[in-house]
């Protein structure tokens, strides 16, 4: 029987250079209980590199505190032999948690550049067949010599292996853990949903990290300062290639994890990409943030073979930067976050506002007739439509300069805008109007004047005014003759909040 | 192919943990398309330096501005005109 569990494949998701090859998995199984999942936590990873509080080394613990805030938890099943590690797989996966066995690269047979890296390395396992004693696991590294070239990031692909193999990797790496990996001795991870979780959304989860962390000093700044002590230390290491593992930690928990960190910001503002002055602004920082990492590591790594040790002002002038950076940061997201909900607050209102004239009674000094069943008439300014001129624009007749347009509203309404769609044509557009309010239809208030209109569409803030008719009074209607041509007339108002005011 | 250049392919060829495809690129290949990643680049811009007695300097230790033979070969050239 199979019994598999359906997750994405992250095709848009991260490539190990951005994290790791452990937290990746982990954040596809955390995904398989909710899609955005696998960002949310790729993204809280990447905070907890750069700004967490130490875990005292604890990778357990450090995984659930992420986990937790998606309401999920990292449970742990005691493992001591091949049979109960079938077993544990098996009931894991019916319980629907997906599972994450540690294992050593060089375990790991199905890929060749696995053979000489001595490492841990996590497997996703989402899928068995008891009947056919099958377990499918899911490898982000499979095909990637194709998969970088055409996808954002490493996607999970199925590769299906039989218990027996999986019973044998995992027989060579618990014991070696047992000696350099106790956290992974005899266990087996999986990812439990236990409760809510406390984030909802990308929005969230970048204004938490704003709150949590724009006091708190990066960890880069750490590593700067212990950079001399690293370059003793890394004396011993002849191995250029020992030295790169270290350098690769570095880039990933540094670099990486800034490139991971401004793509949620961008999906947790999704304006900012058509945004031309706020899209600029955060797109030239993201560049400077992540080039100044990028080159820092560079430099550092260049040094570390060099053997050649920072000057300490020189130390001291980079942790000033890092600082800059990320004060900077900061004021950013909080400028963003500020523009995003006002922005958001003004749509909400603009959404509750209504259109009084789309339920005004109409009149007009007179209107024009095509033919005796074909007649512009004034209602057609409050239609709600202003494709066709015949069938949606109140025209007058020709014979004068002066005429008006009068909207009933039934009662008296406050109003807080007036939007006219004038006429499309150059030539016809109107020219000279008076916009009126009045409550007894003698005593007429201007509302707005325009002389020498050019726009098609004219919009006028009425601030709250309150009246119950509304005449659009034309001295000039065209350029070219003396017909007046207005194709909608809109009055807008905010109903519930005038009521409520007036309660 | 000049003394120089001879010098630089032959370095790319010794460059211990290198893909075996790297020592075929050609002068004006990319090289991150042979498998040149940026900690392997590095490294590679450290073996330069020492054989050529050159310091590259932090803004061009960027794979994206050397990323290939040539590129490189115009970067030592140019050092030797600052010396």
């Amino acid at each position: 029987m199979l019994v598999a569990l359906e997750m994405d494949y992250y095709s848009e998701g991260y490539r190990t250079m951005h994290s790791n090859c452990v937290d990746l998995p982990m954040a596809g199984a955390a995904g398989f209980h909710q899609y955005e999942n696998y960002f949310y936590y790729t993204f809280l990873y990447a905070v907890m590199m750069n700004w967490g509080e130490a875990a005292d080394g604890d990778w357990v613990a450090s995984r659930r505190s992420i986990l937790n805030k998606l309401g999920l938890t990292l449970k742990v099943t005691e493992v001591l032999d091949a049979a109960g590690l079938l077993y544990a797989i098996r009931m894991n996966i019916d319980q629907q948690c997906p599972v994450v066995m540690i294992a050593n690269y060089n375990d790991l047979f199905f890929l060749s550049q696995y053979r000489t890296v001595v490492d841990d390395h996590a497997v996703l396992i989402t899928e068995y067949d008891s009947a056919r004693r099958l377990i499918v696991i899911r490898e982000n590294q499979l095909n990637k010599e194709v998969t970088l070239n055409v996808m954002k990031g490493e996607p999970f692909f199925k590769l299906q292996l039989t218990e027996e193999l999986i019973a044998d990797i995992w027989n060579k790496s618990n014991a070696s853990f047992k000696e350099i990996r106790n956290y992974c001795y005899n266990k087996l991870f999986s990812v439990a949903k236990i409760g809510e979780p406390e984030v909802h959304s990308y929005l969230e989860l970048v204004e938490d990290f704003v709150e949590s962390n724009k006091n708190r000093s990066s960890h880069l700044i750490e590593a700067v300062e212990r950079f001399n002590d690293n370059v003793s230390l890394m004396e011993g290491l002849n191995d250029a290639n020992a030295i790169a593992v270290e350098f690769e930690t570095m880039r990933r928990s540094y670099h990486g994890s800034a490139i991971i960190m401004f793509d949620i910001f961008e999906k947790a503002l999704p304006w900012l990409s058509s945004h031309e002055e706020w899209g600029q602004i955060f797109g030239g920082f993201r560049d400077r943030y992540i080039k100044f990492r990028y080159h820092l590591i560079s430099s550092f790594h260049a040094d570390t073979l060099r053997r050649k040790l920072l000057p300490p002002d020189r130390i001291f002038q980079l942790t000033v930067e890092i600082s800059q950076l990320d004060t900077e940061l900061f004021s950013l997201l909080r400028k963003l976050l500020t523009h995003h909900h006002k922005e958001r607050e003004s749509h909400n209102a603009a959404q509750a506002w209504t259109n009084y004239a789309a339920c005004a009674e109409v009149s007009a000094d007179s209107e024009y007739s095509l033919d005796p069943e074909t007649v512009c008439q004034a209602s057609q300014a409050v239609n709600g439509r202003w494709e066709n001129w015949v069938m949606d624009s109140w025209h007058s007749d020709t014979a004068r300069p002066v005429h008006w347009l009068l909207l009933d509203l039934l009662k008296q309404r406050d109003i807080l805008r007036v939007v006219i769609r004038h006429s499309p044509a150059p030539g016809y557009i109107t020219m000279d109007y008076e916009l009126q309010g009045s409550n007894d239809t003698e005593q007429w208030e201007q509302i707005a004047a325009v002389r020498n209109n050019e726009s098609v569409l004219t919009v006028h803030e009425a601030d709250g005014c309150s009246f119950r008719y509304i005449r659009l009074y034309i001295t000039y209607p065209a350029q070219n003759d003396f017909q007046a041509r207005i194709y909608e007339l809109e009055v807008w108002g905010l109903p519930d909040i005038t009521q409520a005011s007036k309660i | 192919m000049d003394d120089r250049e001879q010098e630089i392919r032959k370095l790319l060829a010794q460059l211990p943990g290198g893909p075996p495809r790297l020592k075929n690129a050609g002068m004006d290949a990319d090289l991150r398309s042979y498998g040149m990643d940026s900690l392997l680049f590095i490294h590679f811009a450290v073996v330069l330096e020492e054989h050529f007695s050159i310091e590259v300097s932090p803004e061009f230790l960027d794979i994206d501005k050397l990323y290939s033979l040539q590129k490189w070969r115009e970067y030592i050239d140019s050092q030797d005109l600052v010396c």
